[in-house]
């Protein structure tokens, strides 16, 4: 996955932790130091499939990259900092109705890289793909009982009993995401 | 929020779309809100004129003449047909000019004024917010936006399978998540247009085809352009106008045919050509004792730099 990240604020604490989840970034200082688009290129956005943008300060080429992103519906975060949030960048962003490609996000030092390895992991296929292959063996003793309630269970399903473990699994574990979610500090305003 | 000083946004009617009127098109405008958070923008719209083809870029040029102080640059969205003659011409009527002017052809625009979905309107869309970023950068001159790249365009042509290119390789820039300004790139200046914009007054663009079965009224026209892939034969000249200038402009150069007397013209791409052709005729038509146009040929117009058309000789 590839991210345009833009920050003059955080001091490298965005960019310490994209490389931490591993995406490959495109900064201001490359674009600089280039003389032209790479090859097969017509259109600036095209390159990267999401942007991380720090808006505190916003300056005329930030909105102008941000209203080209809501145009292209290209996801985006916009992160400022807590108790500076640019009001009227915000109030325009909020224009259009949601859903919106565009989340932003009021950080501080601790809730930054959650903030960033949240929208990450929604955005790169690689690391949503990653998480639902089986791809770990498990050994496991069940009881006669437990045996027979699976055995039953699976034949009334149509599917097989390793098949209804992991589906009874997964049901647990996206009920509980979803209790702790709405718990998490790490909300996107949008 | 940090906005430029403002930029007027001119385009030309067209028929369909949100450029069919002056309303549609200032509606359109106002509900363009991601082009809000770029620049504050003023609309404004020129009609065409079906008695002249090209009255609307003399409006365009004369309101750009008028409005220079009160933008800090201008967009302008002139009609697919012509445009790159048409880009040209408004280039030479401007003369040297110290903002951006920036224009881009009404390909892609939506067909409908709250037409917000489809590929189509999301095109034009991203086009102007483009353009008008770039009318608020430091360069100076006139100048288009092609696959990311500003280029000039009195250098710039069309050539397949890419489309518009830089006929001599200068490109001033390119927008690349902001407006990137190549160093040798003109820069902003004090420069007023001079806003010269006497045409020849009936001119005719044809081609070859429509000159070989005389389909056309040559009696009429005060200066001719004749187009055709292929290259023509010097037999052609049997078949043209005495009485007006003709510029042919085929797959074996580009000619001035005056007077019984046939001149290659060199070193301007075919757009250029064309409308400088057009553009010192009526100069020279109109032309006082003070006019450097005064008593001077078309070809020896044609032949004289007057901007930066003039392409670097091809090794």
């Amino acid at each position: 996955m590839r991210i345009y990240l833009h920050d003059e604020k955080t001091g490298g604490l965005m960019i310490a932790q994209c490389n931490q989840m591993g995406v490959d970034l495109l900064t201001p200082e490359i674009v600089r130091s280039r003389d032209s688009l790479p090859e097969g290129y017509n259109f600036f956005l095209d390159q990267v499939d999401a942007l991380i943008i720090e808006i505190t300060h916003p300056t005329r080429d930030i909105q102008f990259i941000l209203a080209q992103a809501i145009l292209a519906q290209k996801p985006a975060l916009c992160l400022y900092a807590k108790n500076q949030s640019p009001r009227e960048l915000l109030a325009h962003i909020k224009k259009r109705s949601a859903p919106r490609p565009l989340k932003t996000f009021s950080y501080t030092e601790v809730t930054l890289p959650i903030a960033i390895n949240k929208f990450i992991k929604q955005h790169d296929p690689a690391q949503q793909e990653h998480q639902h292959v089986p791809s770990i063996k498990y050994t496991l003793r069940l009881t006669p009982y437990q045996e027979q309630y699976l055995a039953e269970l699976s034949e009334e399903r149509g599917m097989t009993k390793a098949d209804l473990i992991r589906s009874i699994i997964q049901e647990k574990a996206e009920v509980s995401k979803r209790t702790e979610e709405g718990r998490d500090d790490v909300k996107f305003d949008n | 929020m940090q906005l430029s000083d403002p930029v007027a946004i001119i385009a030309v009617g067209q028929n369909k779309g949100i450029l069919t009127d002056s309303a549609t098109f200032s509606r359109w405008s106002k509900e363009f809100l991601e082009l809000h958070m770029v620049a504050l923008s003023k609309p404004m719209f020129v009609e065409q004129n079906a008695r002249h083809p090209f009255s609307h870029i003399q409006q365009v040029a004369r309101r750009i003449g008028r409005e220079w102080n009160r933008y800090t640059g201008f967009v302008v969205v002139l009609p697919e047909q012509h445009f790159l003659l048409e880009s040209n011409l408004l280039a030479f009527m401007l003369g040297e000019v110290g903002k951006p002017v920036v224009v881009m052809p009404t390909t892609q625009q939506p067909l409908q004024p709250q037409d917000e979905q489809g590929v189509t309107a999301v095109l034009f869309q991203a086009g102007v917010m483009d353009a008008t970023q770039a009318a608020t950068s430091e360069l100076a001159g006139v100048f288009m936006i092609k696959s990311a790249r500003m280029l000039p365009v009195l250098h710039t042509r069309y050539s397949a399978p890419h489309g518009a290119t830089s006929a001599s390789g200068m490109t001033w820039g390119r927008v690349d998540f902001g407006v990137s300004i190549d160093a040798t790139a003109p820069q902003r200046t004090k420069e007023r247009p001079s806003v010269r914009t006497e045409l020849t007054p009936r001119p005719q663009l044809v081609q070859v085809e429509e000159l070989v079965n005389s389909t056309f009224d040559q009696d009429r026209c005060s200066a001719l352009i004749v187009y055709s892939d292929e290259p023509l034969p010097l037999t052609v000249t049997s078949m043209l106008p005495q009485h007006a200038p003709v510029l042919l402009v085929a797959g074996n150069g580009i000619h001035l045919y005056e007077d019984g007397r046939l001149n290659q013209i060199h070193q301007l791409t075919p757009s250029a050509a064309q409308a400088k052709f057009l553009w010192v005729i009526g100069q020279i038509q109109n032309a006082d004792d003070n006019s450097p146009f005064y008593g001077v040929s078309i070809q020896k117009a044609l032949a004289t730099p007057v901007l930066y058309e003039v392409l670097p000789p091809t090794l």
